[in-house]
């Protein structure tokens, strides 16, 4: 049998690259299963909640809540600059958008879009709401470089809490609406 | 009228330390009672797969006959008291505790109301709930709030203290009590009340929750507002030397600490003292307070559990497997030991000894699982009146068919299953030898052809596959002596209303 060139391994319309890549892709899930970070985040599998509506309420009740935060500052706040205010239009859009998606959604692929996409949106909300604490921005000194800012304390908060609410739901801890335990023994 | 000062009197410091010692054995032995089914419900049928919450990681087998035995989790002793499947150690500390937290509780009401210091929790106006908003505010800006003008404490701590000393506390309690199964006998609507008893077991977990997560923010606001200050005025009723405050609070701690170690090596070690000392208080209490309470349920047919889980399996011998295949016709009932008129009955004998006399009822087991049945038998007391017992009988034993060395691998011991009880539950209403369940005849993984119903208790003393019951004057002869196989083995209390 001939030996096939190292380098075609990887090119990507090779059969060698497929299966390469076919074989991380297969195993990368069961290697995270089996390590022991997944088994200290899972909690050994020794705690699930077969809750998935109330899950799922609280997932966008968190997202909205980043969304009045967001509304809330630009309500309360004069003179605001224009991309802040374009900023926060995105936030409360998506937050919205995704906690639609991720409550109504009957169709799973719909719901966990709303539910990843929300959570990206809160890691940028994460890193834009700590960052800010330390760095002052142009034009919204009052908002920024400081810690005593309640409502980014309150959206770090709700996005925090969905992060670690999304990755419950990874980790099989929790689970989300439509999905259910399907506990059958 | 003078103003009560609201400071740190010596019964509200002792009451807060004790307070902490027996929540803390509360919340560990009574994850140690969840380790045994852990798995949580909202309906009274406990139907395996329709848990909200499980805490295992055990899967039970589809394809053959498993018990509520199987399911049990093996906890550490570092979240459970005793840990390690000591569902009776589990169960005499909680009760020991809840009965210390009991009278903790109404001494600190009773001085909280006589003192006046009750002004400390309540609110006064509707105005503290804004300050309480207020409050909030002022912690998400990572500072502290203002205190309350001569109050010990700011608006959201008045609030929350409120809500934990008048209303979580007594919610643990209640929806504890409605896991009795002599109170859910007595008093069906009180358990109706909470949603069912599955509900209550639900409710009474969160409360658990609850408890845990205002102890994190407990502990962290002292640390936050200032540990050594704070106990100072815990510890000695005012702030003079912060330092030794502090060591005196790691003290405290510690020795809380120690008593719980303690608790959990004697459990491990020495459980028949434990249950012994523990139990001489608990079972006074449990017989002054519930052995009174007469079942009294009936609940509507809609009610009955498609399904009823079993705990113990059948047994397996090459006897019962041939008296089973002949539906009991061979099967025998001796009842004797301190009776006038002994005696041996076979099915037809006891049917015709009276109508059948039916109940639907609420089955409690000692795990936690519940579900409704309908029971058909006749009453223990027209068994009782056929063989007349001697004046000295104080207790009846039942024996069963079941050999838990050879048919029940998950039990935590060997040898023939039988259960004592005292004699005057015979005479209870609702206690009967059930020869019918659903309609239909005694199916043999519930305890075909005769097992006993006694509705005030726990599942556990309502023996399956009896052949023999046997009337006493002392239980110390049988077994170990401690009143059944389950008491002998595991610990658990004889009398168990709750």
């Amino acid at each position: 049998m001939p030996v096939k060139p190292r380098d075609a391994l990887f090119e990507p319309d090779s059969a060698g690259y497929a299966q390469v890549v076919g074989h991380f892709v297969e195993a990368w899930p069961e290697n995270w299963h089996r390590s022991r970070l997944f088994r200290v985040l899972s909690l050994g599998g020794y705690v699930a909640f077969d809750l998935p509506r109330a899950v799922t309420g609280l997932g966008a009740l968190l997202l909205v809540g980043i969304a009045a935060t967001h509304a809330y500052m630009w309500a309360s706040q004069d003179g605001l600059p224009r991309y802040f205010q374009v900023y926060a239009a995105v936030v409360i859009a998506g937050c919205l958008l995704f906690a639609g998606s991720m409550g109504f959604g009957r169709n799973s692929h719909v719901a966990q879009a709303g539910w990843y996409f929300g959570s990206v949106l809160s890691v940028v909300i994460l890193g834009l709401a700590v960052g800010t604490r330390v760095a002052s921005l142009p034009g919204m000194t009052a908002m920024t470089g400081r810690w005593d800012f309640a409502p980014a304390t309150f959206a770090l908060a709700f996005a925090g809490a969905f992060i670690g609410l999304h990755a419950s739901v990874l980790l099989g801890i929790n689970v989300a609406y439509p999905q259910r335990q399907h506990w059958e023994d | 009228m003078t103003e009560t000062v609201l400071d740190y009197p010596a019964w509200l410091r002792i009451d807060h330390w004790l307070n902490v010692l027996f929540l803390t054995l509360l919340l560990r032995s009574g994850i140690e009672i969840l380790s045994t089914h852990p798995k949580l419900y909202w309906h009274d049928d406990s139907k395996p797969g329709t848990e909200w919450a499980r805490f295992t990681t055990k899967k039970m087998p589809t394809d053959r006959l498993y018990d509520t035995l199987d399911e049990e989790e093996d906890y550490s002793p570092l979240i459970s008291l005793p840990g390690h499947k000591k569902l009776g150690m589990g169960r005499h500390w909680h009760f020991i505790a809840v009965i210390g937290w009991i009278l903790v509780g109404l001494s600190y009401y009773l001085l909280l109301f006589a003192t006046g210091q009750w002004h400390r929790y309540w609110p006064q106006s509707w105005a503290t709930f804004a300050e309480a908003w207020n409050d909030i505010i002022t912690y998400m800006t990572f500072n502290l709030p203002p205190l309350l003008p001569n109050e010990p404490l700011d608006a959201i701590q008045k609030l929350t203290y409120a809500g934990v000393i008048f209303l979580l506390a007594p919610f643990q309690i209640l929806t504890g009590a409605a896991q009795s199964p002599a109170i859910e006998a007595r008093f069906p609507w009180f358990v109706r009340l909470w949603g069912g008893r599955q509900c209550a077991r639900s409710l009474h977990f969160l409360g658990l929750v609850a408890f845990l997560i205002f102890i994190a923010i407990h502990v962290s606001m002292v640390f936050f507002w200032g540990w050594g200050q704070l106990n100072a005025s815990m510890i000695f009723g005012s702030v003079r030397n912060v330092a030794w405050a502090t060591v005196c609070s790691f003290l405290i701690i510690g020795a809380i600490v120690a008593i719980h170690v303690a608790a959990t090596v004697w459990s491990l070690r020495r459980p028949a003292q434990v249950r012994r000392i523990l139990g001489a208080v608990i079972t006074r209490a449990r017989l002054i307070l519930l052995r009174p309470l007469d079942s009294r349920q009936n609940y509507p047919e809609r009610m009955l559990s498609d399904e009823h889980r079993v705990n113990g399996k059948p047994p397996c011998s090459t006897r019962y497997k041939v008296m089973a295949v002949h539906n009991f016709v061979d099967w025998r009932l001796r009842v004797g030991g301190l009776v006038e008129q002994p005696a041996t009955l076979d099915l037809a004998a006891i049917r015709a000894m009276a109508e059948p006399e039916g109940q639907r009822v609420l089955h409690n087991c000692v795990q936690g699982w519940s579900s409704i049945g309908e029971w058909k038998g006749i009453p223990l007391a027209l068994v009782a009146d056929l063989v007349r017992p001697l004046p000295q009988a104080r207790f009846v034993c039942f024996l069963t068919m079941q050999d838990n060395s050879r048919d029940e691998p998950s039990s935590q011991g060997e040898g023939q299953f039988y259960e004592v009880m005292d004699l005057e539950l015979v005479y209870k209403p609702q206690t009967i030898l059930a020869y019918e369940m659903n309609g239909n005849l005694l199916p043999i993984k519930h305890g075909a052809p005769l097992r006993l119903r006694v509705e005030t208790q726990v599942g556990f003393k309502m023996a399956k596959w009896i052949y023999q019951i046997e009337f006493i004057d002392d239980l110390r002869g049988i077994g170990y002596g401690l009143g059944g196989w389950r008491e002998d083995n595991i610990h658990y209390d004889k009398d168990v209303e709750i």
